[in-house]
């Protein structure tokens, strides 16, 4: 393989003579294939026919069965790839070889797009091949734009006027508010020009006015917009400047090459009322491969890139290095996309393990041939062999002396004895831990002699009191306080308190002296300390009530309650005692009958009026206090007679 | 009065969907005929004599004039649902049963229908919740296969619809519709290349066919390429010659390559067939009429 720039003479002699175009794959398919309908031959003995696999039938029996085969699927699938169909005799050595799978017809679209060609056209490559065998890529653009599907007609004329006549180009790249652009003279630059303009939106991307033409969105009124938006319009008359200055220069050029993506870009290049470039100008080619930002730099790698040429002894020696350039390529992606998705359509390759292998060989069953306990009857019946048994002692020593133990018992000891030496920081420990022990006992046995001579201990290393007392000597964070208060020792809590212990701190459980115990003495002691030293803590911290009274003033604020409910208790016996024979009585009055009530409450009036004559008949005036009343109308009688009578002497008129 | 009252009766009829092909001269002529009749008697008499124009525009063979008789003759119709000329999509037709997809649209469709195939049952379905069923779907008189994501409800409706001699069975595959990749008769079926091979056992179970896997006109959709029935069948324009002739010999059918709704080459999509019926895409010409008809064996109709 070699690498030419087109304008080399060395390349105009390979492009010299005739040229054509070649595919890289497929090539001899191309020259021999014919589709199957096409085929057909015009003198077939009967109908019985698969035109697919190209064979005849004598029978309908044997065709039916034919169209089951695997070989006839092969073949339609060959059709289909528009390949020729295969013998069965190739079917045949080829299923025996290898690939069962690529029948069993699951894996149709994959291999379809994977040709040499169509990578050779992603990459925008085109191969061509002289008359001398010659085979030479270059980039598909030069020849032709990219609409134009098939290749033109005059491939010699137009690679030669690209390559030999027009060797001025141009290239001119837009992108994310910057421009550059280069004409070329061959290899040399005459003119370039770059410059940036600030359109792009910071963390979001994408131009302003992009954002702006997108419908339902806001329209942002930020200076940064206004800004951008201003850049914009700038950045278009800034490259029709340039390019109009550069229009003489431009006329001239064999080939514009562009890059300019997004409709923002393009608009500048062939938007307007008067496009900088007419679009359906034949030399206007879009660069074919990704670029970077555009700059000068990039501007002439592209036009580098652009002018190469990879020249091949032989058609064959292309393909070779093209395989290995796509295969490399694929490579890279594959690794990542293999493992994201399993095609579950697929059946799964069977790989091939071998069968396993009885555990024990032939060879070693002669070796060790004995009755085996479980089967004894079949070994002993097919062969009779005398067992013989010889006791052989075997010492070792020799051999195993490395291995032996070289140390007397004595060294062994002292061994032993070095082993559990402690640290320093550790004996440390011990001790405090074993010191904490001990002051707990002493303060849950309440040994106030014990508890002041560990205190004058303590002082004689030391002159800070309160770093004893205060001292938190267990795992829960318990002060002697704590341990004191718990054990409920009056005494030593006492003693601590007076020798300056702290009754704020806390333990782990975020209790005080106070608070950790129930017990009412040691409550109480805490309390009457707080009260003899008032300004000492503040006992509000330590969560001990100071405003209490002392035990003297309850006693008597007790004493005052207590006559006080007396008192009331009294009262309330009264009342109830009134309350109860009213219920009697209301009792009593509830089972006398109506009229015994009527009675009594007559009787009640005429002791109350005393004497005098309530209420009379309206007959006879007979006095009727006492009596129940006959009544009609209102009027009351002092007997039936009374009342017929006032009723026959005024008698009432209905109407 | 009872003028008024048999225009609005003919407001409320639906809109008749299938009409009768006139395939000779002699038919044209008639219906020509009774058509400027009916004009002429509206002109003269205010009514059109239990007979409207609507009727008139979409020529049902079996009503009316003509059709005073409802006889059982084999036809080829022309019929649109929802307005769409692709029946194919919408429809499964076989000689035990027809399956219409599931739309309100598709409700005047279904009378007209069930008016055409007396004897066998129309069922109204959806089949994963998608209207194209026949596309998903294959069947033939003795089957129904749906594809597998068919929902429980909807193969419940089915295996309550259809009759018991029909057996419903659900096929997973990869490639899931199935109309597509698979074409069949009540004796053949072709099937696309690369169907696996379980699903061709259980479409040979389930049809009662014989399978064979090939391609027509070079392309492996057998099922959108071809409509068959128990006399012969319709395939796709770009199939040869000896293609076809294979094809015939294999299959043991009579086909012929045509196209349906004015030139669409995808002859199942406008066009069902039974033994006894078609159904084509409105757009159908008279001349594409004639080849079904001609491909599919029903005899050129004469009126008696």
């Amino acid at each position: 393989m070699e690498v030419l720039k087109i304008f080399e003479d060395k390349f105009k002699q390979i492009i010299h003579n005739n040229i054509k175009s070649v595919l890289l794959e497929n090539n001899d398919a191309e020259d021999t294939h014919q589709s199957p309908q096409k085929e057909g031959t015009p003198d077939r003995p009967s109908s019985l026919a698969c035109s697919y696999c190209r064979t005849h039938f004598t029978t309908l029996s044997e065709q039916r069965d034919h169209f089951k085969l695997d070989w006839h699927r092969y073949n339609l699938r060959q059709s289909l790839l528009q390949k020729p169909p295969i013998t069965e005799e190739e079917f045949a050595e080829k299923t025996t070889k290898d690939d069962l799978s690529s029948i069993s017809g699951s894996d149709s679209d994959s291999d379809k797009e994977d040709t040499l060609d169509t990578y050779a056209t992603a990459q925008g490559k085109i191969f061509l091949q002289n008359s001398d065998g010659k085979v030479f890529s270059l980039y598909a653009c030069l020849l032709q734009q990219k609409k134009q599907e098939d290749l033109p007609e005059n491939l010699h004329s137009r690679l030669h006027s690209c390559c030999v006549t027009s060797q001025k180009w141009a290239v001119l790249m837009l992108g994310g508010g910057h421009f550059a652009g280069a004409i070329f003279d061959k290899y040399e630059p005459i003119v370039h020009k770059t410059f940036h303009c600030y359109t792009v939106r910071a963390g979001q991307g994408g131009a302003q006015s992009s954002r702006d033409n997108k419908s339902g969105g806001t329209h942002p009124k930020s200076a940064g917009a206004s800004l951008r938006r201003y850049n914009e319009q700038a950045l278009m008359q800034h490259v029709r400047g340039i390019v109009e200055a550069w229009q003489s220069e431009l006329n001239g050029c064999g080939l514009i090459f562009y890059r300019a993506a997004g409709p923002y870009n393009r608009s500048v290049l062939f938007g307007g009322g008067a496009p900088l470039f007419d679009k359906e100008d034949p030399r206007l080619r879009s660069v074919p491969f990704s670029t970077r930002r555009a700059t000068f730099a990039e501007v002439k790698r592209v036009h580098s890139v652009l002018t190469l040429a990879h020249v091949y002894e032989s058609l064959e020696a292309a393909v070779e290095c093209f395989t290995r350039h796509k295969v490399n390529e694929q490579n890279t992606k594959r690794s990542k996309a293999k493992t994201t998705c399993i095609d579950r359509a697929k059946s799964r390759e069977t790989i091939e393990r071998p069968l396993p292998v009885p555990r024990v060989s032939e060879s070693s069953e002669e070796n060790f041939k004995r009755p085996l306990a479980v089967a004894p009857v079949s070994e002993s019946s097919d062969e009779d062999v005398d067992l013989l048994m010889e006791n052989q002692q075997i010492f070792l020593e020799d051999s195993l002396q490395e291995f032996g133990d070289s140390l007397t018992p004595k060294q062994r000891q002292l061994k032993k004895k070095k082993k559990p030496k402690k640290s320093k920081a550790k004996k440390l420990q011990e001790q405090e831990e074993h010191r904490k022990k001990e002051l707990i006992d002493v303060l849950s046995t309440g040994n106030i002699d014990k508890l002041s001579q560990l205190l004058e201990n303590f002082l004689k290393v030391s002159d800070k009191k309160e770093d004893f007392v205060n001292e938190a000597i267990d795992d829960q964070g318990n002060t002697l306080l704590h341990v004191a208060a718990l054990n409920e020792q009056q005494e030593t809590l006492d003693f601590l308190l007076k020798n300056d212990a702290n009754p704020c701190l806390k333990n782990q459980k975020q209790q005080t002296a106070y608070t950790c115990t129930q017990s009412k003495d040691i409550r109480e002691v805490l309390k009457q300390f707080a009260r003899d030293f008032p300004d000492k803590f503040n006992y509000n911290k330590a969560q001990i009530p100071t405003n209490v009274l002392t035990p003297e003033e309850q006693n008597e604020k007790k004493k005052v309650q207590r006559k006080l409910k007396k008192e009331k208790e009294k009262v309330k016996r009264k009342e109830n005692e009134i309350k109860r024979k009213e219920d009697l009585e209301k009792e009593r009055f509830l089972n006398l009958s109506d009229r015994e009530k009527r009675a009594l409450a007559a009787e009640r009036r005429i002791l109350s009026q005393a004497g005098t004559v309530i209420s009379r008949c309206f007959l006879c005036a007979a006095d009727m206090s006492g009596k129940v009343p006959f009544e009609y109308l209102g009027n009351r009688f002092c007997s039936v007679d009374c009342l017929k009578a006032h009723r026959m002497q005024n008698p009432v008129v209905l109407s | 009065m009872s003028t008024e009252q048999s225009g609005e009766l003919e407001q409320t009829e639906p809109e008749v969907v299938a009409t009768r092909n006139y395939t000779s001269t002699w038919e044209k002529n008639r219906w020509w005929y009774i058509a400027r009749f009916s004009k002429d008697y509206k002109y003269f008499y205010g009514h059109t004599g239990g007979l409207s124009a609507q009727a008139f525009r979409t020529r049902r063979a079996h009503d009316g004039y003509v059709w005073e008789t409802k006889r059982k003759w084999t036809q080829a119709l022309r019929t649109s649902i929802d307005n769409s000329d692709d029946v194919g999509a919408f429809l499964n037709l076989t000689n035990s049963y027809l399956l219409v997809c599931d739309e309100e649209e598709s409700d005047n469709f279904c009378k007209v229908a069930q008016d055409d195939l007396p004897d066998i049952p129309v069922v109204k379905t959806s089949l994963a919740g998608c209207r194209v069923i026949g596309r998903m779907c294959v069947g033939n008189k003795n089957g129904l296969i749906v594809p597998e994501t068919t929902s429980d409800i909807e193969l419940q409706h089915l295996k309550r619809e259809l009759p018991d001699s029909v057996e419903v069975r659900t096929l997973e595959d990869r490639l899931s519709a199935l109309g597509n990749v698979i074409v069949c008769n009540d004796h053949v079926a072709l099937v696309h290349p690369d169907l696996d091979k379980e699903s061709e056992e259980i479409v040979a179970d389930t049809l009662k066919v014989e399978v064979f896997r090939h391609l027509i006109a070079n392309n492996s959709l057998v099922g959108s390429y071809c409509v068959m029935n128990n006399n012969g069948g319709l395939v796709h324009i770009d199939a040869s010659k000896t293609e076809l002739e294979d094809l015939s010999s294999l299959l043991q059918l009579q086909l012929i390559a045509g196209t349906v709704n004015g030139g669409n080459k995808t002859v199942a999509s406008g066009l069902v067939a039974n033994d006894c019926i078609a159904y084509a895409g409105m757009k159908t010409t008279g001349k594409e009429f004639l080849t079904i008809e001609t491909a599919l064996h029903f005899p050129i109709h004469k009126c008696s």
